[in-house]
């Protein structure tokens, strides 16, 4: 079983802890006591203490009353003079103390003196009282005066009010009282003397229980801390009704009926107690109290333990509700009022509002130029924190606009008229993404599509290439139709070759190619491809000349896209390239530069702009009807740029100059 | 006589191939669907199957994952995909060839010629020992009567043709640039004329391969310099 549901456990801690404090601080108190009695017998200052003259007050005005109130149970002692033994009221509790009551009008005497030959008539009593050896104190009404041999101040200052209060109106009582020198009258009673002999023996005990009590409580209050809370049968920690009422409420109540419990034993004193049923009676008393006072406390902590446990401590609680409610109503309020003031307003009103708030500040001097102060360094600090969220929108911003489009302002971040702005940013931003993701989409499918018509394309164009071979092949002696089948055959190749391109050029274009960028050396591709036209341009009688760096020079691309550029660079002049006329290829490194240009005479009019040249199916002599396809630099270009390069094209009356450049 | 089953869901390509083979002297049987071509494959002795991939009831690759399950056969796959990939699939799933349409009616008989020659003959030509023999693939060069020959057949080749492929050859499987080729070949250092050597390297794929843009011993690496494969 879970010792966290254990209900004896909690139970037995709830009662033991209560009781183990109780005998500690009981402990403690007489400890106190005790060794302050001692402190005192010792030096013998006990009876200039307040305490005595407290105690010793107390039991005149008892004894006084006592006497009146039950004169009757007084037994009349066989002796000439009146003289009344009080055998059952030899003062018990405080039997040290010897007194006479004398009525002075009927000359008869009540006393708890024994009475022997010394002390039977009413002046021998008297004079037993009044023995040097004796504390002793007598009082007389007519005129009032007190005689006393006890050093303090309080008991030689005696307030005669306060013993008449206790005696009848007029009454002509005299007072003889003295304490037994002999015996230990600091002690003030047997039974405290009794316990205070047995605690002396005993004194070792509370030195060595303490300790362990102490650690019983603190491990029964831990115990409790954990256990508080964990019911059998519940998941987590289990609150009832009243316990998930506002802490307040339950606080409140708590309250009350720990006060009740506390509030009648504040002001009770032992000392006017005059007998032990009475004391016996007002302990169970205070017993009572105090037990519904701990059940109040105890259920408190309780309760404030497991709101802290589930965390609901102050979330419940009335003043956190009512304190939201009221930020909350300022938020809408202000947000009502100025959510449509202009901006400019805005600052306007708050500029004045501060200035304002500053000159009144300010004339009333002193703390008002403190708080003006403070107010300026909130308001720098507002000015510092809106500059920071303004950085960080503009911030952003740039990133987005420089091509980061899933970049998002934090909005969380921000507060105010910027946050609305960093909302429309976000905004448009997403749109951004959106219409960019919208557009790769499109163009896969574009190319997705261009491939596939090809592909169906290629299967009759199949065919009709075979079947004009074959065509070819048969012995036709018609001289026409020879001439129509080789048309047919130019034709249907150039068909091939137009399709291959296209499917290139989209893929290209859309970049759905996988690059494997490796270290290539210029040099060696450039001659490696003239190596590859060597013979094309010998046809067309083109004289090749390069100028390029004895070392190799390494650029990072792909090798075979690399070769695809030039290859269509070098077809292209092959292609189009006047008869006869020289073609240059240079390459230079500039810096960081890789610069390689090519440059030749073209055999048509170039009347067409750059631009023009560079689209897609545009060549230069606008018409269709050569070799080619016309993708050939458009291809070259988005090849060149999809390997990080530059491909640059221009055009100076019929010169040509082809221009790729890349980092190394 | 030869038997070569061609495979296409287009009746015109399979017609005007089969003109093409009968000519070269094969016999030609005919499937229009990959079903079909199994079938055919089981009641017939087959030496060499030209398979078209995008077809009815059972495609090309399929069609070339069964056969390969128990023959070895010559494959070579004709498909309108040209794409890198595809290509490499099909090899992958153990096609010998690789033809795109539209094709070369010349290129598909030389791969035809070059598939059977390997198939039939490949394997008793090796009975030279002590020959200084160097050899990738079926590309063979034989240093002691300066003789290469590829899938059996021989090649004419230049001094230094000879001379270059004989290095790359040596040496399969390794980038030369055509610096280090000019140095090796000629024993002294290039000063500029080693250009030539694109030139021949050119002269020397056309030769040896098939397709010359596409070759399948000495390849181009752009930018780098030439191998030859080690197949």
């Amino acid at each position: 079983m879970n010792i966290k549901q254990s209900t004896v456990l909690k139970a037995m801690s709830y009662i033991l802890i209560p009781i183990f404090g109780a005998i500690i601080v009981l402990t403690t108190i007489y400890s106190i006591y005790v060794a302050e009695f001692e402190k005192e017998n010792k030096e013998g200052t006990f009876y200039q203490t307040e305490r005595f003259a407290d105690m010793y007050k107390s039991n005149l005005y008892n004894i006084i009353g006592l006497v009146e109130e039950r004169k009757g149970t007084f037994d009349k002692v066989d002796v000439q003079e009146n003289i009344y033994y009080g055998r059952y009221y030899d003062y018990n509790y405080h039997g040290m103390l010897k007194y006479i009551v004398l009525n002075t009008k009927t000359n008869t005497a009540y006393t708890n003196i024994t009475v022997t030959e010394n002390t039977n008539t009413i002046e021998k009593l008297k004079q037993n009282v009044k023995n040097e050896n004796n504390q002793y104190l007598c009082y007389k009404p007519n005129p009032e005066k007190v005689e006393t041999n006890i050093p303090n101040e309080e008991l030689q200052n005696l307030n005669y009010v306060y013993l008449k209060n206790a005696l009848p109106d007029n009454s002509t009582y005299e007072i003889y009282t003295y304490i037994n020198p002999n015996r230990d009258a600091a002690l003030g009673t047997v039974l405290e003397e009794i316990v205070f002999e047995i605690s002396k023996k005993f004194d070792w005990i509370p030195v060595a229980i303490m300790p362990v009590l102490i650690i019983a409580i603190f491990a029964m209050a831990i115990y409790l801390c954990f256990a508080i809370g964990h019911v059998k049968g519940h998941e987590g920690i289990y609150l009832n009704r009243f316990e998930k009422w506002p802490i307040e409420l339950t606080g409140i109540i708590s309250f009350t009926v720990f006060v009740c419990g506390l509030a009648p034993t504040t002001g009770i004193s032992f000392v006017n107690m005059t007998s032990d049923m009475q004391i016996m009676a007002l302990f169970s008393f205070i017993l009572i109290f105090a037990i519904i006072a701990y059940i109040a406390l105890a259920v408190f902590a309780t309760i404030v333990i497991k709101k802290l446990k589930t965390g609901t401590l102050i979330n419940s609680s009335f003043t956190y509700k009512i304190i939201k409610k009221i930020i909350s109503g300022v938020k809408k309020l202000w947000h009502n009022t100025f959510d449509n003031v202009d901006l400019n307003a805005k600052i306007i009103i708050a500029f004045i509002g501060l200035i304002l708030l500053s000159i009144i500040l300010i004339s009333t001097g002193g703390l008002g130029v403190l708080i003006v102060l403070a107010l300026w360094s909130y308001v720098l600090y507002l000015l510092q924190k809106k500059a920071n969220e303004f950085r960080l929108v503009k911030n952003t911003t740039k990133e987005i606009y420089e091509g980061d489009v899933d970049n998002r302002i934090d909005e969380e971040k921000i507060n105010g008229e910027l946050k609305e702005l960093s909302k429309y940013i976000n905004d448009i931003s997403g749109g951004f993404s959106n219409a960019i993701e919208q557009n790769l989409k499109s163009e896969r499918l574009k190319t997705e599509l261009i491939t596939n018509v090809s592909h169906d394309i290629k299967t009759p164009l199949t065919s009709i290439i075979n079947y004009v071979d074959l065509l070819k092949q048969e012995n036709i002696e018609n001289e026409k139709a020879n001439e129509y089948l080789q048309i047919l055959d130019a034709k249907s190749q150039r068909l091939k070759k137009l399709i291959e391109d296209l499917i290139e050029a989209s893929k290209v274009s859309s970049g759905n190619i996988k690059l494997n960028i490796e270290k290539i050396d210029v040099v060696e591709l450039t001659k490696q491809a003239i190596g590859e036209f060597e013979d094309k341009f010998k046809q067309k009688g083109l004289e090749i000349i390069t100028t390029m760096p004895e070392n190799e020079v390494t650029i990072e691309a792909d090798s075979r896209y690399m070769y695809r550029v030039v290859d269509n660079i070098y077809s292209n002049i092959a292609k189009y390239a006047l008869d006869n006329s020289r073609v240059y290829i240079d390459i230079k490194v500039d810096g960081k530069q890789v610069l390689i240009s090519f440059k030749n005479i073209s055999k048509e009019k170039l009347n067409i702009s750059i631009d023009e040249l560079m689209e897609r199916f545009v060549r230069g002599d606008k018409s269709r009807t050569t070799e080619g396809s016309g993708l050939g630099l458009s291809i070259s270009k988005s090849l060149t740029e999809l390997q990080n390069g530059k491909f640059d094209v221009q055009v100076d009356g019929d010169l040509l100059h082809v221009e790729v450049v890349f980092t190394c | 006589m030869y038997n070569i089953l061609v495979c296409d869901d287009d009746k015109e390509i399979v017609s005007a191939i089969e003109i093409y083979l009968s000519k070269e002297g094969y016999n030609v049987l005919k499937a229009y669907d990959g079903e079909q071509a199994l079938k055919i494959l089981n009641e017939n002795k087959i030496h060499l199957i030209i398979l078209d991939i995008m077809m009815p009831k059972k495609d090309g690759m399929e069609v070339l994952e069964e056969i390969r399950q128990e023959k070895t056969i010559p494959v070579i796959m004709l498909s309108a995909k040209s794409e890198d990939e595809d290509k490499i699939n099909g090899l992958n799933l153990g096609a010998d060839d690789y033809v795109t349409k539209p094709f070369n009616p010349l290129e598909l008989i030389a791969r035809v010629n070059s598939g059977i020659r390997r198939f039939t003959q490949l394997g008793t030509i090796q009975n030279l020992e002590n020959a200084k023999i160097y050899k990738t693939g079926s590309l063979i060069i034989n240093d002691d009567l300066k003789q290469v020959t590829v899938d059996g057949k021989e090649i004419k080749l230049t001094p230094t043709e000879y001379n270059i492929l004989k290095f790359l050859t040596k040496n399969k499987g390794v980038v030369y640039s055509i610096e280090e080729i000019y140095q090796n070949v000629w024993q002294y250092e290039a000063y500029g004329a080693e250009n030539i050597i694109a030139v021949h390297i050119r002269h020397i794929r056309e030769k040896i391969e098939i397709n010359p843009k596409e070759p399948k011993y000495l390849k181009v690496i752009w930018g780098i310099g030439y191998k030859v494969e080690n197949l």
